[in-house]
Parts: structure tokens; C-alpha cells; sequence
């Protein structure tokens, strides 16, 4: 019987105590999937969120129950401004009829201007609060990020999720992004560099004629988003962008190789053109000392196939295949180099070669990490690349002859 | 507690309720005779034949029987007819006579006090009183109507006998005997009930059995004292270890392929007259949890089978408990698609979704029940008026969601996987705590209710083995049949915990492939 009373007792204590803090009905949050960071004018921060409607995006909300606010927008963009981002964002709340949540925030887009000022200082709040994901994609934009959120979607529904889909399913080493904790964990280590993809909008390709859509002047919404290239931060702030061919560099050491397409020559033929597509590119970089001097030697392991050959050539002959092979690994091993010759130009390390230097030299590092700065630009390169076609296609000679 | 035990103090109608001087047996047959219809005063179902063996005065014979106990034409021709016979002895004589030589009966009795002779003739037998001997004779005539053989509704089964118990209890017993053809397996009777004297037979196979459970199942029994026995459900609640818990820990099945089965494995059952369900015991969590098609479908799809029926047992006791939490505490858990499309569903549901799940949940349970009470032909209807008409609605009045409806439909079908109904009414209480649990402390509740739960599970014992033997206490060898099942040809042994004959059969049955 007293065992008995003690459950009970225990039991409606259930309902007057808290266990998980701060309920919150699902439908009552303000979702936000993008975030966008820029400075003003008179020095300040603003922060824009895309606010994601979900009773105009999901099929039953709008449809069967939705009635009356199923006309509304799908997404909805929100700024304020502020001295620090926190600041900024419950400027937002003032015009917010929803409570804020940020857990299902998976972009952060930082305009060019902060960027270049240097915003390093302001990620603190992003690894600090709690229900921000460390796997937030942080993106540089040319120019203002909050233009970003404004190009509409073209394929998906919000613009945020088109961003999202289009890095998550990269097909190329067009461009490699980071995330929170890569970028944290940069600025823990001592050369506090780090690469990261460029957002732009850029002009769309002529539409088909739309009757009574027409009628827009919005410059924003003749554009398209395009990630591409990297844009290189140390200490903080934006001091360069990679091209095309760089970011294959970057991608190659950095062993971030989905699909690769190039174009190499065949040797002896002009103007020929042979398309390589490399359906795999696995990379090793590691640290040497020799002779007083600090040697990195990248080695990389790619298998490929062939598609496109411009030219009059057979491809059933070994020799032929052979000399192909040699032309790509001759390509790639470019890429790297030029890559590297960049970042010794800017003195700026963001392929994180003193990472590699303190797994191989850990007490060497210690004497080393301080005078990076100085010794980055000596360092020496070793590049060895191996490539083997795979694959050449069903027709042995070009379609031409 | 005292309460209780006042309420239910003991009564037992003696005969002496009846002014019978002496309970033995007169020699006089119209004593006798009086004696009987006293007792049985207004009671219209029986009947007294009495018969003359020769031409002088009055009868010296007497038939008792109760009319729809016996059958008729046992009665006529096996002992009414040979009672009618023309004769010259008297007695003892005559009555060593009909027993040894006239009656063609497999089952005569002698008599010796009233007792005796109301238990028989309230059995269905029919007593014979002789004229100058203080005894009285019975004879097997039981018969009334019963319900054939059929295949049990609550537990069918696709592959496997599909013959199920009835409510007579000799019939029940020739089913199981009829699978254990060995003098080893035992039934011993005894009757519980002042009013119903209700047979009751614990069937063991002696040699496996421990006999420790033995002797703690006879003795519980015998400590039943009440006044009416209709159904084995008040036995169980007589002698189960946890009467306070929602888990049974005692089974109970209708198919007398499972008991034999439990019987080989050192279970004791108890079949009680007048119901078709049998129990065994010692109970263990996995006898609920298993079906007999898992060891008559080949080992490899029968494995498949039990882990969709252990997760389906876990789906259904904790998913509404989870979706609650989830959508109310931890969002950040789903995907990003699946927040915006339970967001949307949920734009314009009024209620918070504990309340939303506890009416879902509601309605589901009273449409289920309502479909067991309803004739069969319009329960049909019924289910379906419920669960599409109903569900249809609620979500175009925006007064639940579609997302919730899948999870309710989800938890109730996953709540039919588990084989053993009364197992699936524990899961269906525990449900709701979980869902109450998961509204209130979110994630962090579910988790507390599921981990006192399974404290809970560790603490039960059925008749002194522990309700989830062999996994804690772990008994490696004993896993043989738990979360899968060993080929048969590998379970070589019975469970350790009840069997004093363990081995089971030869050791090298594995089928070889031929070679050639």
C-alpha cells in the first residue's frame, strides 16, 4: 500500500515538474533555413533569415485544410541590424509572429563587404549557441549576401533547399565548401586559413516567354545562384578568390575529388581535343624534411574514362591510351601546382599544409607553428600523379572518320 | 486488504444444509430415494427411474440422473436396460451382480455416503441404488452438447494443427494426450469451487518437470478457496507472482500443439473444465512473443518473421510516445523536409499533439473494441466506417493531422504483430504512459518510461525464473530460442531452468548434403 502511494505521489509529480526544457508546437516555429550576413554602411551587422512558410509548401497544408492563407508566399526573408548577430536577430523578432529556430539553419551565406572586413570575430555566436548546427555550410557571396536570398528558386520551392541541394550533390571539383566546425577548427590552429565556396548570382539563361509573368522589374529574379570557385580567408578575412582551374587544385590535395572533367591534347595531334572524365581521384599529402629543408609530397591515385576524342585516333592501341594517360597526369599534376603557387603568392595556407607538417613533425611544430608565415612561401612541392584509363566508350575511333 | 477477505469470507453448502441425519448410505432404498429428492427440491432436471426386478411389491432398483448431463442413449441401453432384467437374487447379491457382470460400462464405482453421490450425479453420471445395501453404484454416462473441435479465432495460425481446445475439459485433455502418447505425461485432477466444483487437471510430463514448480503450482492451487471457478482467467489471478503488473506471467493458449510443446519444455498446465484456454507455467516474456508458425516454418523465414515481430512490438510501444517528443520538444532531430511537411499538415490542427495523439489513440482503441463486441457482419462495417471514414474527416476538418493518423494507423497495426493478445493489452497501457511521459518530459521521458519498464520486466519472475530468462540473467545457451530461433536440428537441449532430462535428441541431426 505505501509502495502503491509512492508511485502515485511520484507519478503526478510528473506533471508539475519540467523535463525537457521548453515545449514548442511545431507548427509555432519560425523555421529558418538560410541565413545571410552583411555589413552596413555605418559599420553595423545585418542579419537576414529565409523563414520557411511550410502551409504553403507542404501539399495537405494549403490544399485540403488550408483555405484562406494558402495564397501566401513560400519562403519569406527578414532582416534587422545590429552590433552583434544575436542583436540582430531579435531586431527580427520584432516583426516576427513566430519564435525563431535556427536548428534547421543549414546555410550561411557572408556578404563580400563583412567578408573582406573580416568577420571572424562573429562565428563565435555561431559555434556558441547551441541550436545552430556545426554542419551549417558558411558560403562567401559577391557582394551582398541578403541579394542572394532574394533570386528566386528555380527548380525547388525554397531557395535555401536549391542552395543545400546544389552543394550536397556537387558533381564536380567545380568548388569544395566548408562548414562550421571545418572553418572553427581553422581558426583554432595557428594559420587560421580556410577556403570556401563563392556564391554570385549570376543572369539567367533566356526563358520561355511566361504571358502574364512578364511583367517583373525585380532585377533579382532574372537571376540564377551559381556556386563556383573558392574564396580564400586568413585571419579572418576575404583576401582572394581561386579560379576554376585553382579549385581543382584545391580539391585535388585536399583529396574533396567527386567528378573531375577535363580536356587534355594528345601529343603529336594538333588541336586535338580529348574529353577525361575522373570518376575517382584519392590523394596523399605528406611532410618531409630533407637536408634542412621542408618538402610536402603530393601523390595522387586517379582512374578515369575517356569521353570525347576529337580527333583521328584508336583508341584500341595500348600506346595510344599510354600516351593519353601521360597527358592527364601532366594536367593534373598542373592543377596542384598551380594551386600551391598561389597560396605561396598570397602566403596564405588554406590547403592546411602545417596540419599535415605537426601529424608527421609533432615536436618540430612547435618550433615551426609561429614562423609559418615565413616558411610557407619556401616550402617545396613534390607532385606525382598516376592515372589510368579505365573506360574508353563503345566506339573505338572517333564518330568523325 | 481486510476488506476484501471479510467480502469474500469462506461459504461451502454442506450437506447438512439439507437435514440428512446420517450422509452414508441407508439400506433402505426409499430413504434413499427421499434423501435425493430432498436435496434436489425444485430442482426440475432430475430424474428418478425406478425399476422392479421382479414381480413382488415395490421397486428394489433406482436410477439417478440429471437430464442434459447424460447421454441418452448410454443411459437407455447401457444402464437402464440392464438394470430391467428379471431375477431372483436381492441385495448385495444383486448389486455385486450389476456391478461385476451386468453393467457394460468401462467406469462403475462403487458408492459409499452422499457425498459422493451428488458429486457423480452432478457430474453427469447416473446412480444406482440397490434395495438392501447401504451403496450405490455409478456409472459413465457424461454427454451433453459440445462445440466441435474448430480452429481458435484469437490464435490462427497459417502453417501448423489447426484444431483448438473446447470447453470440455476430457475432451482437452484427449487432444493433448493425443499428441504426448508417452505414460509420462500426467494429469492429476482436483476440483476447486464450493458451488461449481470445477474440475481442474495439472498436466506435467514427469521426468522433465521440475519438481519444484510442480510441488508451488499444486500448492498455490490448492490454496484457492472460492466458491466458483467459470473461467482459467480467475486461476491466473489466484496464483500469478505479479498481480499488480501489466505483464502476464502466466500463458495461456487455446491450441494443444502450444501446451505439448510447453509441457516438453518442463511447463506445468493447468486445464480447467468448462473453458477452452489452457494455462502453463513458468511464463517467460519470449513465450508471449513467439508464435507456434515460428517452429514449423523453416528456421531462416521464422527468424525474419520474429524480428518484425519484436520491432513491430517496439513500434507500437513506442512511436506516438517518440512523435510526441519529437514534434514537441525536439525538432531538430528530423530532416528538414519532414519538419516542413509536418509543420504544414499541422498548420491549422487546434490541439497540441499529445492531446491530438491521445484522441487518435482513443478512438483507435474503442474501434477496436467495438469491433470484438459487435456481430461479426456489421463489425466489419463498423472498422471500416472507422478507420477510413472517420480518419478521412478528421484530417479535412483540420482537427488532427495527417502525419498523426499515419503514426496511429502505424502503432496499430504494428500492435497486431504480437501473437499473444493479452501481451498486446499490456503493450497498448504501457503505450500511453509512454505518450503521457513523452508530452510532458519529452524525449528525456520516453526514455525514463522505457528504461522503468524494462526495470520493471527485470524484477517479475513467473514461478521463480525470471520473467526475460535467458537474456538477463544471460544464459547463453538457453538463446537458442529467443530473438531467433537455432534450426531444430540444432536444439539439442530443453531450457536449462525447468528440465531435469535435458537432452532433447541425437547431436548430429544436421542434414548432409549427399555427396555423388
Amino acid at each position: 500500500m505505501k509502495r502503491l502511494m509512492c508511485f502515485v505521489l511520484i507519478f503526478s509529480l510528473l506533471f508539475t515538474i519540467t523535463g525537457c526544457w521548453d515545449a514548442r508546437d511545431i507548427e509555432d516555429i519560425a523555421l529558418s533555413s538560410a541565413m545571410a550576413i552583411d555589413k552596413t554602411p555605418d559599420g553595423k551587422i545585418k542579419v537576414t533569415l529565409q523563414i520557411i512558410n511550410p502551409a504553403n509548401i507542404s501539399p495537405t497544408g494549403g490544399g485540403v485544410g488550408g483555405g484562406g492563407i494558402g495564397q501566401g508566399s513560400k519562403y519569406w526573408n527578414v532582416s534587422g541590424t545590429g552590433n552583434t548577430i544575436s542583436q540582430a536577430i531579435s531586431k527580427i523578432s520584432n516583426s516576427m509572429p513566430k519564435t525563431f529556430y535556427l536548428a534547421q539553419n543549414n546555410i550561411i551565406i557572408i556578404g563580400e563587404s563583412l567578408a573582406k572586413s573580416g568577420f571572424g570575430k562573429l562565428l563565435d555566436s555561431t559555434v556558441r549557441e547551441p541550436t545552430i548546427r556545426l554542419t551549417n555550410y558558411v558560403l562567401i557571396s559577391k557582394g551582398y549576401a541578403y541579394d542572394i536570398l532574394a533570386i528566386p528558386p528555380n527548380i525547388e520551392e525554397v531557395l535555401s533547399s536549391e542552395i543545400l541541394e546544389s552543394i550536397t550533390t556537387l558533381a564536380f571539383a567545380n568548388t569544395v565548401p566548408s562548414q562550421i566546425k571545418d572553418i572553427a577548427a581553422c581558426f583554432i590552429g595557428p594559420s587560421s586559413c580556410f577556403a570556401t565556396t563563392k556564391i554570385e548570382g549570376v543572369a539567367k539563361s533566356p526563358q520561355p516567354e511566361q504571358g502574364n509573368q512578364s511583367g517583373k522589374n525585380d532585377p533579382e529574379s532574372d537571376k540564377q545562384i551559381n556556386l563556383q570557385g573558392l574564396a580564400i580567408v586568413k585571419k579572418g578575412k576575404l583576401i582572394d578568390y581561386l579560379t576554376q582551374n585553382e579549385s581543382y587544385g584545391y580539391a585535388l590535395i585536399k583529396n574533396k575529388v567527386p567528378r573531375l572533367d577535363i580536356t587534355v591534347t594528345y601529343p603529336g595531334i594538333k588541336n586535338s581535343q580529348i574529353g577525361i572524365h575522373i570518376i575517382r581521384a584519392i590523394s596523399n599529402t605528406s611532410a618531409e624534411i630533407k637536408d634542412g629543408k621542408l618538402i610536402y609530397n603530393v601523390k595522387v591515385n586517379a582512374e578515369g574514362d575517356i569521353t570525347e576524342i576529337a580527333c583521328d585516333l584508336n583508341v584500341l592501341n595500348p600506346q595510344n591510351i599510354d600516351k593519353i594517360n601521360k597527358a592527364v597526369e601532366k594536367k593534373l599534376s598542373d592543377y596542384i601546382h598551380i594551386t600551391f603557387n598561389k597560396a605561396q603568392n598570397l602566403d596564405a595556407d588554406f590547403l592546411e599544409f602545417l596540419n599535415i607538417f605537426r601529424k608527421s613533425y609533432p615536436k618540430e611544430y612547435k618550433i615551426y607553428k609561429n614562423r609559418w608565415d615565413e616558411l610557407f612561401p619556401t616550402i617545396q612541392l613534390n607532385v606525382k600523379v598516376e592515372y589510368n584509363t579505365r573506360r574508353h566508350g563503345v566506339n573505338s575511333r572517333s564518330i568523325q572518320e | 486488504m481486510r476488506f476484501w477477505q471479510r467480502l469474500f469470507a469462506k461459504r461451502s453448502p454442506e450437506l447438512h444444509d439439507y437435514n440428512i441425519d446420517d450422509q452414508n448410505i441407508c439400506t433402505d432404498i426409499r430413504k434413499n430415494i427421499k434423501a435425493i429428492s430432498t436435496i434436489f427440491k425444485n430442482c426440475s432436471d432430475l430424474n428418478i427411474r425406478e425399476i422392479k426386478t421382479d414381480d413382488r411389491g415395490s421397486s428394489n432398483v433406482a436410477v439417478i440422473s440429471i437430464d442434459g448431463l447424460t447421454d441418452k442413449p448410454t443411459l437407455y441401453d447401457g444402464v437402464l436396460k440392464s438394470t430391467m432384467i428379471e431375477t431372483d437374487v436381492y441385495g448385495a447379491q444383486l448389486f455385486e451382480e450389476l456391478k461385476d457382470r451386468i453393467l457394460p460400462n468401462s467406469k462403475v464405482n462403487e458408492l459409499k455416503n452422499f457425498s459422493e453421490v451428488l458429486h457423480h450425479i452432478l457430474s453427469g453420471d447416473a446412480v444406482i441404488f440397490v434395495n438392501g445395501i447401504n451403496k450405490a453404484l455409478s456409472c459413465d454416462t457424461k454427454g451433453w452438447e459440445t462445440r466441435a473441435v474448430e480452429e481458435p479465432d484469437s490464435e490462427a495460425t497459417v502453417r501448423g494443427p489447426r484444431e483448438g481446445f473446447i470447453e470440455t475439459l476430457r475432451v482437452n485433455t484427449s487432444l493433448i494426450r493425443r499428441k504426448i502418447k508417452s505414460p509420462k505425461l500426467k494429469m492429476e485432477s482436483l476440483f476447486i469451487g464450493d458451488y461449481s466444483h470445477t474440475e481442474i487437471n495439472i498436466a506435467y510430463i514427469d521426468g522433465i518437470v521440475d519438481p519444484d514448480i510442480l510441488k508451488e503450482v499444486k500448492s498455490r492451487l490448492s490454496g484457492i478457496d472460492t466458491d466458483c471457478i467459470l473461467e482459467s482467467g480467475y486461476i491466473e489471478e489466484f496464483i500469478e507472482d505479479a498481480p499488480f503488473s501489466p505483464f502476464p506471467t502466466i500463458f495461456h493458449s487455446e491450441k494443444p500443439d502450444k501446451i505439448a510443446a510447453n509441457l516438453l519444455e518442463g511447463s506445468v498446465a493447468i486445464i480447467t473444465d468448462g473453458t477452452p484456454f489452457v494455462l502453463t507455467v513458468p511464463a517467460t516474456f519470449w513465450n508471449f512473443m513467439n508464435a507456434s508458425d515460428d517452429y514449423y516454418e523453416r528456421y531462416s523465414v521464422a527468424n525474419i518473421i520474429r524480428i518484425l515481430r519484436l520491432l513491430g512490438f517496439i513500434l507500437s510501444l513506442l512511436l506516438p510516445g517518440l512523435y510526441i517528443a519529437i514534434t514537441t520538444y525536439h525538432q531538430e532531430f528530423l530532416p528538414t523536409a519532414m519538419l516542413i511537411s509536418i509543420a504544414g499538415s499541422r498548420v491549422n490542427v487546434p490541439f497540441p499533439p499529445l492531446v491530438e495523439a491521445l484522441l487518435m489513440e482513443f478512438t483507435f482503441e474503442a474501434l477496436r473494441e467495438a469491433g470484438i463486441r459487435l456481430p461479426k457482419q456489421i463489425g466489419q462495417a463498423i472498422s471500416i466506417v472507422g478507420a477510413l471514414v472517420l480518419g478521412q474527416a478528421a484530417v479535412s476538418a483540420s482537427l488532427v493531422s495527417p502525419a498523426m493518423v499515419i503514426v496511429v494507423a502505424i502503432t496499430g497495426i504494428s500492435s497486431f504483430v504480437t501473437p499473444s493478445y493479452n501481451l498486446a493489452i499490456t503493450n497498448r497501457i504501457l503505450r500511453f504512459l509512454l505518450m503521457v511521459l513523452g508530452g510532458v518530459l519529452g524525449l528525456l521521458g520516453v526514455v525514463l518510461g522505457f528504461l522503468c519498464i524494462l526495470i520493471h520486466m527485470e524484477s517479475l519472475r513467473s514461478f521463480g525464473i525470471p520473467y526475460l530468462y535467458p537474456v538477463t540473467p544471460l544464459v547463453v545457451k538457453d538463446l537458442k530460442d529467443t530473438f531467433l530461433r537455432a534450426p531444430w536440428w540444432y536444439m539439442h537441449t530443453r531450457p536449462s531452468y525447468t528440465t531435469s532430462n535435458k537432452k532433447r535428441m541425437a547431436d548430429d541431426l544436421k542434414p548432409k548434403t549427399p555427396r555423388g
